[in-house]
């Protein structure tokens, strides 16, 4: 499989397979699939910090994806497009878990107490986002990652800019308390 | 935590090169390809099926319906101008009425009679036509309709004083054939207004 990756990668006629895909080419769709997916897929572990809902967010995304493939235009990239369906897909299934999972501020030092007794394993960022409280880590995946704007945030999850602002700020001063911590 | 706390330019420098250095996709341990592709391919089949029955059971309803309403609305039209044209003869018939037989009382209580059925029959006939005119109003000339409704008025208002003359004059024969003559015109008019559908 990775071999077949690496290929299309090399390949790179996305334009062409989303052409043929909007006209119903299921294997041009595969192929979209096999070149995009992992991508997908570690956004929405990134935001959610979960495997088995990471691989839930993957497969309903593509799924949205060629249910709404004739309404993509060539304007914006395809990835761009992918990733606000998988972004809002992984929204919506935080908010439906709790509805003010953006604005909780309260549990920052069980986190800290958290991020210490792990302490052989706090140089890895990867593994301190995925320890970081769900509102502050899909925020700082969605701005220092992903690259969105803080407004961007605030229409995607219905919070205010400030909030975003400063569940940024928490989240980037949780994880460089811990990772240069010796 | 305050947020007001100082930051350490080399630690955020630090913490920006960590994020700038991470993965930016990781392989899955499961293949989700096939139950996407079941998915999608099931979606497919349903739309289609469910676009083969909306095609087939809406489609002949639709001609059905058209088709009812052309029906109906010709037959309606068709009665309307029937009923115009027999009014029309009737008309004519009362034209011709043999003088020699306007002398007594009794035959100008008969004008009056024939005056009074003549106009109920008018009034149904001009109902009828003014039924179709205005089904037909989408397609005349807002000039052209503005017009002759000036013109209507000025029959209407020439038949409320016919009508007066009659009764004060009974025995005054030019009378009730003048009347017969603007019913007539008036008839004519709106006939030709119906009939303007059906030349398109």
């Amino acid at each position: 499989m990775n071999q077949t990756i690496e290929k299309l990668h090399q390949e790179d006629q996305t334009e062409t397979w989303i052409e043929a895909a909007k006209l119903g080419n299921v294997k041009s769709f595969e192929k979209l699939y096999l070149y995009y997916h992992r991508r997908i897929y570690l956004l929405a572990k990134r935001m959610t910090g979960s495997v088995s809902v990471a691989e839930d967010v993957v497969q309903e995304t593509f799924i949205k994806t060629w249910q709404n493939l004739t309404s993509f235009r060539a304007e914006s990239q395809f990835f761009t497009w992918l990733r606000s369906i998988a972004t809002r897909i992984v929204i919506d299934r935080l908010r439906v878990k709790n509805a003010k999972v953006w604005q909780q501020v309260s549990d920052y030092d069980e986190v800290h107490a958290s991020l210490n007794s792990n302490a052989g394993q706090q140089r890895d960022l990867e593994k301190l986002i995925a320890l970081l409280p769900e509102g502050a880590r899909s925020i700082f995946v969605l701005h220092d990652i992903e690259g969105y704007k803080h407004a961007e945030i605030a229409k995607l999850t219905g919070i205010a800019i400030g909030t975003s602002k400063a569940q940024l700020f928490r989240a980037r001063k949780l994880l460089r308390d811990n990772l240069n911590r010796a | 935590m305050k947020e007001t706390d100082l930051i350490d330019l080399s630690e955020e420098r630090a913490l920006n090169e960590q994020i700038a250095s991470l993965a930016k996709e990781e392989a899955m341990q499961n293949d989700l390809w096939p139950n996407i592709n079941t998915s999608i391919t099931k979606f497919e089949t349903k739309d289609r099926l469910e676009t083969k029955y909306y095609t087939a059971r809406w489609i002949p309803w639709a001609i059905a319906a058209s088709l009812v309403i052309s029906l109906a609305s010709v037959t309606y039209s068709w009665n309307n101008l029937q009923q115009a044209e027999s009014l029309f003869a009737k008309l004519e018939n009362l034209q011709n009425v043999d003088q020699n037989k306007l002398q007594g009382l009794a035959y100008q209580s008969s004008i009056q009679f024939q005056v009074d059925l003549l106009e109920q029959e008018f009034k149904i006939a001009k109902a009828g036509l003014f039924s179709q005119i205005s089904m037909n109003r989408a397609h005349i000339d807002e000039k052209l309709f503005s017009e002759i409704e000036n013109q209507l008025t000025d029959i209407e208002q020439a038949v409320v004083l016919l009508k007066s003359a009659i009764k004060q004059q009974p025995g005054n024969i030019s009378l009730p054939r003048l009347l017969t003559t603007t019913y007539q015109q008036e008839l004519t008019v709106l006939t030709q207004l119906a009939k303007l559908d059906t030349s398109i």
